[in-house]
């Protein structure tokens, strides 16, 4: 093993000199990011970081100074008018997975943590199944939200200014502005009173 | 000889040209970023122990590697000096194995204890964003003074499952599926659910694993 363990170390240091270029073209094709102007809307400083998996660009706006990690998928419905909105100094982060099939809009300064789900649609049951799919609608991620680690973002759900949504949380109702939610289904567990300025409740479940 | 369908434009080309660039530089800044450090800048580094690339680890020579540990791809070491006066230290004890996706946040201390086995996609985080705040949006606020996470000897943890700080689990704990554990786990107990809850117990003088 200790063999091994030189080779590995040889290959790091020999990855560490070898160029760039030659590093980006080991991302293959259809992991690549879309071009900018393959979007609806573009903003500056924004990036969409490789490897990752991004179908419908024309149906994305995307606002400047945002960052979205490797590894995430992004699916958006554009040949059907679907719209994902991504606002200004917005960062998702690695794996985060968007399935967009009428309008998701993610607001401005919206941070997330690792394995995201934030959906629209309960996809297409209605052919596999005897009654209607449950109805999907369009999601709203308010301004300053923060989505925690592996969180589930239901389909019809608006999610609050600064609100806190709580790792591994399944978001099925929406989320008042300033408030905390953990659990599966997520409940509220701790709210800021804006009369008194203070935070009532306890900060996990 | 083949001929493309239509000539684009000089403008056109600029723009491909610059967008193949810019896409290069990206990928090539994070093909570095998800290289792991050389066993030689982490704080400690045990034989026969792996971390698999891809992966991210930020500050290695805060995190403390025993003997024969295998960490999978795509593992995100996140270990920051984020709150002030508070060093960061992340032990993982000799033969854990971790799986493939885990993200480890760690700002004060966590401890994973020798021998555990954890599923992939795991998180164990010892701190969180603050939101008090409510004029502010949370990316922009400070992380929260962090509590201690420790994870027993011989414990497990399973697929999706997320330990909360403060939360100490205990030894030979098995952590089910998916589970969100948000307070103590006690020595050999079965925990399910989001918040978890204890279900099964070990009766060390029938034993046998007894429901709660």
């Amino acid at each position: 093993m200790d063999v091994l363990h030189q080779l590995w170390r040889a290959r790091n240091a020999v990855r560490t000199l070898q160029s760039p270029r030659r590093t980006a073209l080991r991302i293959p094709r259809d992991r690549r990011p879309p071009a900018a102007h393959e979007f609806a809307s573009y903003g500056a400083r924004s990036f969409v970081v490789p490897p990752t998996r991004v179908s419908g660009a024309a149906g994305i706006d995307i606002g400047h100074d945002v960052l979205v990690l490797e590894n995430s998928g992004i699916a958006v419905d554009a040949a059907h008018g679907a719209r994902l909105v991504i606002g200004d100094r917005t960062r998702l982060a690695p794996g985060a997975e968007i399935v967009c099939t009428q309008e998701i809009v993610i607001g401005e300064g919206v941070s997330s943590s690792d394995y995201v789900v934030i959906t629209d649609t309960w996809g297409a049951l209605d052919h596999a199944t005897a009654g209607p799919p449950p109805p999907g609608g369009p999601v709203v991620i308010e301004d300053g939200a923060y989505l925690g680690w592996g969180c589930v973002i239901a389909p019809g759900v608006r999610v609050g200014r600064g609100a806190f949504v709580g790792e591994g949380a399944v978001v099925v109702d929406d989320v008042p502005p300033h408030t905390v939610v953990y659990g599966n289904p997520a409940t509220i567990v701790r709210r800021h009173d804006p009369a008194t300025g203070r935070w009532e409740g306890r900060r996990f479940p | 000889m083949r001929f493309p369908r239509r000539i684009p434009s000089i403008d056109e080309l600029r723009l491909r040209i610059a967008e193949e660039r810019r896409l290069r530089r990206v990928a090539a800044d994070t093909m570095t970023v998800l290289r792991p450090p050389l066993p030689s800048a982490y704080g400690a580094y045990g034989h026969n122990t792996w971390v698999v690339p891809p992966c991210r680890v930020t500050t290695p020579s805060s995190i403390f590697l025993g003997d024969d540990i295998t960490i999978l791809e795509h593992s995100y070491l996140s270990v920051v000096p984020a709150v002030d006066g508070v060093t960061p230290k992340l032990t993982i004890g000799d033969r854990t194995n971790i799986g493939a996706q885990c993200h480890i946040a760690c700002v004060g201390e966590i401890e994973i204890g020798p021998e555990v086995l954890t599923a992939a996609r795991i998180f164990i985080g010892d701190t969180y964003h603050e939101y008090e705040d409510p004029h502010a949006p949370v990316i922009d606020q400070p992380m929260a003074p962090p509590e201690k996470v420790t994870i027993g000897r011989g414990s497990f943890l399973g697929i999706g499952s997320a330990v909360l700080m403060g939360v100490t689990v205990g030894e030979h704990a098995y952590v089910g599926a998916g589970a969100v554990v948000t307070s103590d786990v006690e020595p050999f107990t079965l925990v399910v659910g989001n918040p978890a809850r204890a279900v099964r117990r070990w009766d060390g003088r029938r034993e046998e694993w007894v429901p709660v």
